[in-house]
């Protein structure tokens, strides 16, 4: 990246071709009033550039970062743009059961762990029933049962199963998957009867 | 079009900054022009690395990437 001083006139002058080279060449160009050094211009990628360096020595976390990915790139460990998709989807739903084990451990006095752990359990006994008798019952409410199976996402959301109108946006059907079936649920639980069970101690 | 690789390093930081579903349909989209055209971003020196270093910003996501002919590496994410 060649430093070329130019004084203030001759760069007044030819400010259009100056610019140009500045971008193309990567040319910085040192103003000069009365011989001295008084501003740089230099092309925006440039500018970017040192910006980002900037950035960089200021942040020493970040420069361990870039050195640590570089090896990992040079050693081969690293992981393709669906595997990176994937990894977070599943930590997304890892950080929610997490979130609701907290809330759930905060309200009943049991340790989130012991309480992600009983949910664990939990949505294995859901997925197990569905599977093998196609429903799940819930003690004192009712059950959920499958009620059929499709290729095609389902147009309903869960706000319209129980008999409200969900917004547009919430409704937006989605697209559907090559080998994806969906399940159509059947509740056989009210608003009312879940109302009243929230009541009772 | 080039390959998309990530560090182990750029996957764990993707996920601690935690994109939403909108944000990652955005770095989806942005990444997928970068792959077409890597020169993209912005090129920065870094301590004596004969790789090209640049960065590329998509919303309040900051990726360091290096290229070849055939791939872009995703070095870290910040």
């Amino acid at each position: 990246m060649p430093e070329v001083p130019k004084s203030i006139s001759e760069a007044r002058q030819n400010l259009p071709s100056l610019c140009q080279t500045a971008e193309a060449r990567l040319n910085r160009y040192i103003i000069t009033v009365q011989g001295e050094p008084q501003s740089v211009l230099l092309g925006y990628k440039d500018y970017q550039g040192l910006k980002a360096a900037a950035e960089l020595l200021n942040r020493p976390e970040l420069v361990a970062d870039v050195r640590r990915g570089l090896n990992e790139i040079e050693n081969g460990q690293r992981m393709s743009l669906e595997d990176v998709r994937k990894h977070l989807r599943e930590h997304a739903k890892a950080s929610e059961i997490s979130d609701l084990a907290t809330e759930l451990g905060g309200k009943s006095g049991v340790d989130a762990d012991t309480v992600a752990t009983i949910m664990g359990v939990f949505f294995d006994k859901v997925r197990a029933d569905f599977s093998s008798i196609g429903k799940f019952n819930i003690p004192g409410l009712g059950s959920i049962a499958v009620k059929d199976t499709q290729t095609e996402p389902p147009d309903k959301t869960i706000a319209s199963l129980f008999g409200r109108t969900a917004s547009p946006k919430i409704g937006r059907r989605a697209k559907a998957s090559p080998g994806v079936k969906y399940v159509v649920l059947e509740p056989t639980i009210t608003m009312k009867g879940l109302l009243e069970a929230g009541t009772k101690k | 079009m080039r390959k998309l690789y990530f560090s182990l390093t750029a996957n764990r930081r993707l996920t601690d900054l935690r994109p939403t579903d909108e944000e990652f349909k955005a770095i989806d989209l942005q990444l997928a022009e970068l792959a077409k055209n890597p020169a993209l971003g912005f090129e920065f020196p870094f301590q004596n690395q004969p790789r090209k270093l640049l960065r590329f910003d998509v919303g309040r996501f900051g990726f360091i990437y290096t290229y070849g002919d055939e791939e872009i590496n995703v070095v870290t994410i910040f």
